[in-house]
């Protein structure tokens, strides 16, 4: 695991600079270059997918439930993984792809992108606590939610269904799940039981890492005219409705898919902004002003700003960042606080110690190679801030963790047995495999080159 | 089951439905009423107003394609002798929106004067294309002056397909995704030139015969106009 997490740390310092062949990277037309993010997106989760699978098999005493929402958690982080490699290839052409190839990889990337959303509500299912307590129900669920996957994708893929139908469908799934954390949230924020008040902060925090890709940071588009900047970013599918016909039905649906996660995101603020200092919770209060704040800069960047360029840097750093860089953090952070794996273990602690420094290394490196796009700072300054930065962070790390330990005995939340089989990690994890394989049979044969 | 701490509560204990599930209640009910006002409000914007949204400022639309067609031509002629050359030169540029389809240089000389199979007079067209905007090859190529043909070195560059608009359909695509189709077709433009040589062939003894060739070297430009049309 060491020797893995190491030569995934050199990959990680290597492949950007290999693949984008970026002499200095600091004027904002190399950085706009999306390759390089892409790039460390994809080494991110890698490696935290790979931490949660090897979790997964290696603490098999760990709770089911926490087992189970490990494998959701590295199923959705190994299909990003992938999304972010294939487009890392198609834009780094690697020399010369094939248009066939580079189609049938976009079609995979695609085809994944809906099979990580079909993720989130079999997550929401399981944390912070399941909502099914008999496995009948529990499997029922999994078992619709599959079939209905593969029906959309296939039917979709070969021209059954329509681009409305497959919007309306997906939606109507999406927005079920999305209500999960929301309930949750609402449920339990304000109880005077701190075991109930466990749930609602669990399901904020989820909520907000898993949504803040789906229009979270879009929420001021809410106070303009019914959601304008909505339309600012879909830039395939959705766009070529708007026409002579006016906004499509297919856009407009589309966005209640945000309202939810824009509403749950504004309640969080409000609520947290407002509830009593006992019942507070510094993390989630603080995610979603950072969050909120993003969706202001959102809006301050589509509105005001005119270089294409740093238009696109933002636009990037925002959408694909949201769910590359501060998903996985957010997710950790989670993992962690909620106990999903056994702190007191000292070969898990050390390897969880390791995978959080190499992310807060690698997550600093980043937020200076943006920063450097905006500001004209000299590498060399450059490279000394994000020294001093990674002292501060390997002492802090250290006390985080001894911290999260200790409050970990008081972010207990329910555990229900009842859904859950012994052998159903390891049946999940080649299931969702099974499924990303078909993912990338279907994109090699509606792309053409099978 | 539904996990006890998650299902719905139906009131009890005096409460009503309304009170112990109030919260939810609220939220999907605003969730509703901003999809209806989205709904409303997006389908009464403007339609030509709505793609400054667009992530590129673009019109989409379901294209039919059609082109017009231009020539523009330019000939150098000249009687050349033994290794006597011919320059020859065009110099034109490409309209905005105007796409550049081919370039084909045809040099001409008819040995009418040879003395039989064998004999021909050879001429050599090499180019020199410094002078013209993009990546554009240079070539040498050599041809007989066989009577009575009339072509007898052409080099042809092809840029841009025009067929790609021969009454095609671009279903739900953006204006510049189309007009990227013809990309190829930007550059092209600039001095052509080339040096046209003549190498007449005299066999021994019969060299009275065979003094010199008329040599007639000619560009053609190709170039065409798009022409997009909303079919939906």
């Amino acid at each position: 695991m060491f020797l893995a997490l190491l030569s995934l740390a050199f990959v990680l310092l290597c492949a950007p600079s290999a693949l984008a062949d970026e002499s200095s990277g600091s004027d904002i037309e190399d950085t706009a270059n999306s390759l390089d993010l892409n790039v460390l997106s994809m080494g991110l989760n890698i490696l935290i997918a790979g931490t949660f699978i090897w979790l997964i098999f290696k603490d098999k005493e760990n709770h089911l439930q926490n087992r189970m929402t490990l494998v959701v958690l590295g199923l959705l982080f190994l299909g990003n993984a992938f999304i972010f490699t294939f487009q890392s290839i198609v834009e780094s052409g690697f020399g010369g792809l094939s248009e066939d190839f580079a189609g049938a990889l976009s079609l995979t990337a695609a085809a994944l992108n809906i099979y990580t959303a079909f993720l989130f509500p079999l997550l929401f299912m399981l944390f912070p606590s399941p909502i099914f307590t008999q496995r009948k129900h529990f499997i029922g669920a999994v078992i619709s939610l599959v079939a209905l996957f593969f029906f959309l994708l296939v039917a979709y893929a070969f021209g059954i269904i329509s681009f409305l139908i497959l919007t309306i469908i997906f939606n109507i799934v999406g927005i079920s799940g999305f209500l999960i954390p929301v309930r949750w949230y609402l449920l339990y924020r304000d109880s005077d039981i701190a075991y109930e008040r466990n749930h609602a902060v669990g399901a904020g925090l989820i909520g907000i890492a898993i949504l803040v890709s789906q229009g979270m940071t879009s929420w001021i588009s809410l106070l303009v005219y019914g959601g304008e900047s909505h339309i600012y970013g879909f830039s395939t599918g959705a766009n070529t409705q708007i026409g002579d016909v006016g906004v499509s039905w297919e856009v407009i649906i589309g966005h209640l898919r945000s309202v939810v996660p824009i509403m749950l995101l504004l309640y969080i603020v409000y609520k947290e902004l407002v509830i009593s200092t006992e019942k507070r919770s510094v993390a989630l209060r603080s995610l979603s002003l950072i969050i909120l704040f993003i969706g202001l800069m959102n809006a301050v960047v589509v509105g005001f700003i005119e270089d294409e360029n740093v238009r696109n840097l933002w636009d990037f750093f925002v959408i694909q960042g949201s769910f590359g860089l501060v998903r996985p953090l957010i997710v950790v952070f989670i993992v962690l606080k909620f106990d999903l794996f056994d702190m007191r273990k000292d070969e898990l602690r050390r390897v969880a110690r390791l995978v959080a420094l190499l992310l807060v290394s690698v997550w600093v490196a980043m937020v200076f190679e943006i920063l450097q796009a905006f500001l004209p700072v000299p590498q060399l300054l450059s490279a000394a801030f994000i020294g001093v930065v990674l002292a501060f962070a390997v002492g802090w790390e250290d006390r985080f963790f001894e911290n999260i330990a200790t409050v970990s005995d008081e972010a207990q939340l329910m555990q229900v047995n009842g859904p859950f089989d012994e052998d159903d990690p390891a049946r999940f994890m080649s299931l969702g495999a099974l499924i990303m394989m078909f993912c990338l049979l279907l994109g090699f044969l509606v792309g053409g080159t099978v | 089951m539904i996990n006890e701490m998650f299902e719905l509560k139906r009131g009890g204990e005096g409460a009503s439905f309304w009170q112990t599930e109030r919260k939810s209640i609220v939220f999907v009910c605003i969730m509703l009423l901003i999809f209806a006002f989205d709904a409303v409000a997006l389908k009464s914007i403007d339609p030509s107003l709505i793609t400054r949204y667009n992530d590129d400022g673009e019109v989409y639309g379901d294209w039919t394609v059609t082109y017009t067609m231009n020539e523009a031509t330019s000939t150098d002629s000249k009687e050349l002798e033994q290794n006597g050359v011919l320059e020859t030169s065009m110099d034109w540029s490409l309209n905005p929106g105007e796409y550049l389809s081919s370039v084909t240089l045809v040099v001409m000389c008819s040995d009418e004067d040879e003395p039989g199979e064998g004999f021909s007079d050879e001429v050599t067209a090499d180019t020199e294309l410094a002078g013209v905007n993009g990546n554009v090859e240079e070539r040498e190529e050599t041809g007989a002056c066989l009577e009575n043909t009339e072509d007898d070195v052409v080099l042809t560059w092809t840029f841009a397909d025009v067929s790609l608009a021969d009454n095609q359909t671009y279903e739900a695509s953006s204006v510049s995704s189309v007009e990227d189709l013809f990309v190829d077709g930007t550059t092209g433009d600039g001095v052509w030139a080339a040096e046209i040589r003549l190498d007449v062939v005299t066999p021994g003894g019969i060299g009275a015969l065979d003094s010199g060739e008329q040599i007639t070297a000619t560009w053609i430009v190709q170039t065409f106009t798009i022409e997009l049309n909303d079919y939906s």
